[in-house]
């Protein structure tokens, strides 16, 4: 089996993925507890469409992250990337 | 959940000016036992209806706790026809405290405010740069070292007494 060495482009868009991430879920915190907040809920939004492009030209370009973002129609490249256990998942 | 409809959290002041009022000494708390006298003095009420006014070792309590905020009731009197027996009448108590009680807490409302980068957020653990609250352990290197109050270690501030164990 195949595993490619993520790139220290991949390796940038999955940092900057993971900080997405976390940032989104901190305003799902602060939402819970006043859902009523626009400004929050708008930043909740940018967030999100931010993630969702990063999320999309990643998987277009380094791989799937999870098991719905396998791309190709004729190869299962989820097994390609590093597990999460590996050190190259967590660099 | 919690919903509190019609109020953006920025503009929500009420939490703030009542907790600024109950510090301030400005709230009225309505609680039996701190009202105990005041209920004795309300000429409306039947005495045999206000339990606290049956014992005048309550009405004593009640006062006591008004007393120790300077609320009166420094000399029972034996002539206020306000309680039964009369004698530890709580006629100079106040109808109202005005006075923090012994023990509140607080959480002030948050603002959808000071934000960080999604980079800088998840290296500080915290979106929101008013809850960033860095915790400096120091490590106690025998007992001496406890004593100064952890400080000598290079670890952490001299304001910070966390030991990391």
């Amino acid at each position: 089996m195949m595993k490619h060495k993520p790139c220290n482009a991949c390796r940038d868009s999955l940092a900057l993925l993971r900080a997405l991430d976390f940032s989104i879920q901190e305003t799902v915190l602060y939402l819970d507890a006043y859902p009523d907040c626009q400004e929050a809920l708008a930043y909740y939004h940018k967030l999100v469409c931010e993630r969702d492009a990063l999320m999309s030209s990643y998987q277009e370009q380094c791989g799937p992250l999870s098991i719905y973002g396998n791309r190709s129609k004729t190869s299962w490249d989820w097994v390609n990337g590093p597990w999460p256990w590996e050190i190259e998942a967590n660099e | 959940m919690y919903s509190e409809k019609n109020k953006r959290p920025c503009s929500r002041r009420a939490g703030d000016d009542f907790l600024r009022r109950m510090l301030g000494g400005d709230v009225t708390f309505g609680n039996q036992w701190q009202n105990s006298c005041s209920l004795c003095d309300r000429p409306q009420e039947r005495r045999e209806d206000r339990p606290s006014c049956h014992h005048s070792q309550e009405r004593r309590e009640g006062c006591g706790g008004e007393n120790a905020w300077g609320g009166g009731c420094a000399s029972p009197r034996n002539d206020t026809p306000a309680c039964n027996g009369g004698d530890a009448g709580c006629r100079h108590c106040p109808e109202e405290i005005h006075a923090p009680s012994l023990a509140s807490v607080y959480c002030p409302m948050q603002c959808f405010r000071g934000l960080y980068s999604p980079a800088e957020a998840l290296s500080h653990g915290t979106l929101f740069a008013e809850l960033k609250l860095p915790f400096y352990g120091a490590k106690c290197e025998g007992k001496e070292a406890c004593d100064c109050g952890c400080g000598t270690s290079n670890r952490g501030s001299d304001r910070t007494h966390g030991k990391l164990l």
